[in-house]
């Protein structure tokens, strides 16, 4: 048996730290029975079923089986309304994004999945841009999990609205070689892992060498909830990289995180159009 | 003579959801073969309604690895069918590739050292 020490896990460095601390002690056993005691669980935010199941399913993969012991009330509603856990609880308010996964190379199925969702009558009404630029954060998102993460088990993703805040959140986690394993692959060194999330952060910074360059789908995607003012957490290993109202916090945690998970939260009022006012000239692009 | 030959991206992945690479590259395999037979490409963004650097740079990215700055111009036209933010996207993924295929060694050194300071 394990013990999910945390009473709340939330889209935070603290909920991370939980998440992590529970895979290193999975991560001790193979071909066994393991139960995980929930039982101080008071509180998870749904998306991070996401997280969860990506731990669990690792788990798995080494021959164990789980189970979960202790669980509250509150938290199995959670995780039953959007399908983390098996069970039929109605989400009577339609807020929630189902937990789905996705194998690597089901990019289209993961686009089709956003659109659906994010159309749901239920779903805050966003401007036509914003649910756009959106949209083409999860693909780039997808896409860099299907491309770097060399992930043995599949993609999970779900997300949450929050209608009285107008928030919408949605995570995507992988269980692969994380972002700083995906660099040292292609022979890049950072003094921490968190350092190399930031460097991966950045506009025209990739991995990729040889005959396809990269390294634009993270830049354009914190420009974007940068100027939505919303907030992009990545945990990867035992590296934290937050940017919320336009700063960005870093923080080394204490256990590795498996693969890499990134929440992405946005703010579902904005009305900028986020149409750039220069064309740019068809003649001129080769 | 050469002709001038349309690529339909939407046409060739069968549907306007142009996200994955593996797509691109299919997009990329038709416009090499247009350029080495001397004929010029059209790219015509018709129905594509979503759209990845990830694709874009396996499709129309390392063309600028294997063919010069030079032929590239001369063997593809203005984009056809477009919305403002295919070529917004188009753009970006052309400039990165230029400056990662100018000289590929030394913008990855450059990376590395940097990352040493």
């Amino acid at each position: 048996m394990v013990v999910l020490g945390a009473s709340e896990i939330s889209a935070d460095v603290y909920g991370f730290q939980a998440l992590a601390t529970l895979h290193e002690q999975l991560e001790t056993f193979d071909h066994r029975k393991v139960g995980i005691d929930c039982s101080r669980l008071r509180w998870i935010d749904a998306q991070l079923g996401t997280c969860l199941l990506t731990i669990v399913n690792l788990s798995r993969k080494r021959g164990n089986e789980i189970s979960l012991y202790g669980i509250s009330p509150k938290v199995q509603t959670i995780l039953q309304k959007n399908k983390t856990l098996t069970g039929s609880v109605a989400d009577r308010y339609g807020t929630t994004i189902p937990v789905t996964k996705f194998e690597l190379d089901a990019e289209v199925e993961f686009s089709k999945y956003c659109s659906a969702h994010l159309l749901r009558p239920e779903v805050p009404k966003m401007s036509k841009g914003l649910r756009e630029k959106f949209l083409e954060g999860l693909d780039e998102l997808f896409a860099n999990s299907s491309l770097h993460s060399k992930s043995s088990i599949p993609v999970f993703s779900g997300g949450q609205f929050f209608p009285n805040r107008d928030r919408l959140t949605f995570v995507i986690s992988d269980g692969g070689r994380g972002i700083n394993g995906s660099l040292e692959a292609a022979g890049f060194r950072f003094p921490t892992v968190a350092n190399s999330i930031e460097w991966a952060m950045q506009m025209n910074n990739s991995a990729r060498s040889g005959d396809i360059p990269g390294g634009l789908g993270l830049g354009i995607l914190q420009e974007f909830v940068r100027l939505n003012e919303g907030s992009l957490i990545v945990c990867s290993q035992t590296g934290y990289w937050e940017m919320r109202a336009g700063r960005v916090s870093m923080h080394n945690i204490r256990a590795s995180y498996p693969g890499t998970a990134v929440s992405l939260e946005i703010n579902t009022r904005d009305t900028r159009s986020y149409h750039m006012k220069s064309r740019v000239n068809p003649k001129e692009i080769w | 003579m050469s002709k001038v030959i349309r690529v339909s991206i939407s046409t060739i992945v069968g549907g306007g959801i142009c996200v994955a690479a593996s797509d691109g590259q299919k997009v990329h395999q038709f416009l090499y073969d247009v350029i080495q037979g001397g004929n010029r490409a059209e790219i015509s963004f018709f129905g594509v309604t979503r759209m990845t650097t990830a694709f874009l740079n396996a499709a129309v990215g390392q063309l600028y690895g294997e063919f010069e700055e030079s032929v590239l111009r001369s063997r593809l036209l203005p984009p056809v069918d477009f919305e403002e933010w295919h070529l917004r996207r188009l753009k970006l993924v052309v400039d990165r590739a230029k400056l990662y295929f100018s000289d590929q060694e030394r913008v990855e050194e450059i990376f590395k050292d940097n990352l040493d300071d």
